[in-house]
């Protein structure tokens, strides 16, 4: 181990980084957390397994194209982070790092996850975005600790029903796939409280309703014509995005989300606003920029708590009167 | 770095790093509206290098390098799109 750790002194001297770490090899080799972010490093030594006391490394922003298969013997490693780098991808034994909780490969060319991924069960949370992953196993399903997954900007046209078994997850974003259909199973996490499935495929949804602890529900860029389940069952519902999609209205069933804070239907083939609006009387925000309504219900008015408000690319719609209005994009 | 100032960071719009953050300096608006200024478009389009250059507009220091890295990688993420095609 001794010739590993002046194998790992040499090879930081080689990058000119000789500067930022302890120079003595025995502190070197207790160091807990190491920073080699943003250093324009192509590659790692085999001799990092070396480290065997790092709990923590951060080795986002380089141009790796690949991990060293010795960096699965970091047995304490507890947080990996490695975005914005080359990987096409990972060393087949990277199971074996059994203590990692967290992981950030986003920003990587990952096209597959080795099958040994799916056993690293403490992950707490993963965020894999911005990767070329076109599917996943049903072995995801063995990660039962994770809170928070980030999967968007991939290439998944389907998920395999794996979110029974997650139910402490909060964090869920699927954005900017090609998922024209979502699974059954993500109907059933109980903590659930932000979704965002921007920029997919999808026609309609599966039902939501049981997702009544979500606070955050982001469905813009889709291809919805309507919303075929009984939204005011979301009733922690904060925040409501359906940007650029085809609706053509608006269940009045909005009009009961009492926590609705910010409501974004923009880019859509709305004629009308429910007559019922002036119920959100926690609504900050609404933007109904780009579509077809020729008048604001009457309800708008009693928005008392609205402050911004887009209209623009309607037809001739005219700015409320509203004491709480700090900005409206028509004069 | 006048190569990367002059890069173009969207094909919507065709506007360069460097007219993107003129059009994000002279705005108040939102993220959500401002991207529409540089992409003359209702598309989430370039969603990465413009959110990125969107904050550091707004933090007031520019990685021009870093805005690079993430054109190149959307542009990379088209290529490899139009291969499995």
């Amino acid at each position: 181990m001794r010739e590993t750790i002046v194998d790992f002194a040499k090879w930081i001297k080689s990058q000119g980084l000789e500067h930022t770490l302890p120079k003595e090899l025995s502190k070197l080799q207790q160091l807990s957390s190491l920073d080699l972010s943003r250093k324009k490093l192509k590659s790692l030594p085999n001799s990092i397994a070396a480290l065997q006391n790092l709990s923590v490394l951060k080795l986002s922003g380089n141009r790796l194209t690949e991990l060293p298969s010795s960096i699965t013997k970091l047995k304490h490693l507890r947080n990996l982070q490695c975005e914005n780098n080359l990987l096409d991808s990972l060393p087949e034994d990277f199971g074996n790092l059994q203590s990692l909780v967290i992981l950030n490969l986003n920003g990587n060319q990952l096209s597959t996850l080795p099958e040994s991924f799916y056993t690293l069960e403490n992950l707490t949370r993963l965020t894999l975005a911005v990767n070329r992953l076109s599917q996943l196993s049903s072995s995801f399903k063995k990660l039962k600790k994770l809170l928070h997954i980030s999967l968007d900007t991939n290439y998944l046209s389907a998920l395999p029903e794996v979110f029974e078994s997650m139910q402490s997850l909060y964090y869920l974003d699927l954005s900017f796939n090609k998922l024209s259909s979502l699974p059954e199973s993500l109907g059933t996490i109980q903590e659930l409280e932000t979704l965002i499935l921007e920029g997919n495929l999808l026609q309609n949804l599966p039902s939501l309703e049981r997702h009544d602890m979500l606070i955050k529900l982001n469905l813009n860029s889709n291809h919805l014509k309507t919303i075929n389940f009984d939204i005011s069952k979301l009733e922690d519902l904060q925040i409501l995005t359906l940007e650029n999609n085809l609706l053509t209205s608006i269940p009045h069933e909005v009009c009961q989300l009492a926590k609705l804070n910010y409501l974004n239907l923009s880019a859509n083939k709305l004629t009308s606003l429910p007559a019922c609006i002036g119920n959100l009387q926690h609504l900050y925000e609404l933007d109904i920029e780009d579509n077809q309504i020729s008048a604001l219900p009457d309800s708008i008015t009693q928005l008392k708590q609205l402050k911004t408000l887009f209209i623009a690319n309607n037809h001739n719609l005219k700015k409320p009167h509203l004491p709480s209005l700090e900005y409206c994009d028509i004069e | 770095m006048p190569d990367l100032k002059s890069k173009i960071i969207c094909e919507c719009g065709q506007k360069s790093i460097e007219d993107a953050i003129e059009i994000f300096k002279s705005t108040t608006l939102p993220y959500k509206k401002a991207k529409k200024l540089v992409t003359e478009c209702n598309q989430t389009c370039c969603r990465r290098p413009l959110m990125a250059l969107f904050n550091m507009v707004e933090f007031g220091e520019i990685d021009y390098e870093e805005i690079a890295f993430l054109i190149d990688q959307k542009n990379s993420r088209y290529e490899s799109e139009d291969d499995d095609a």
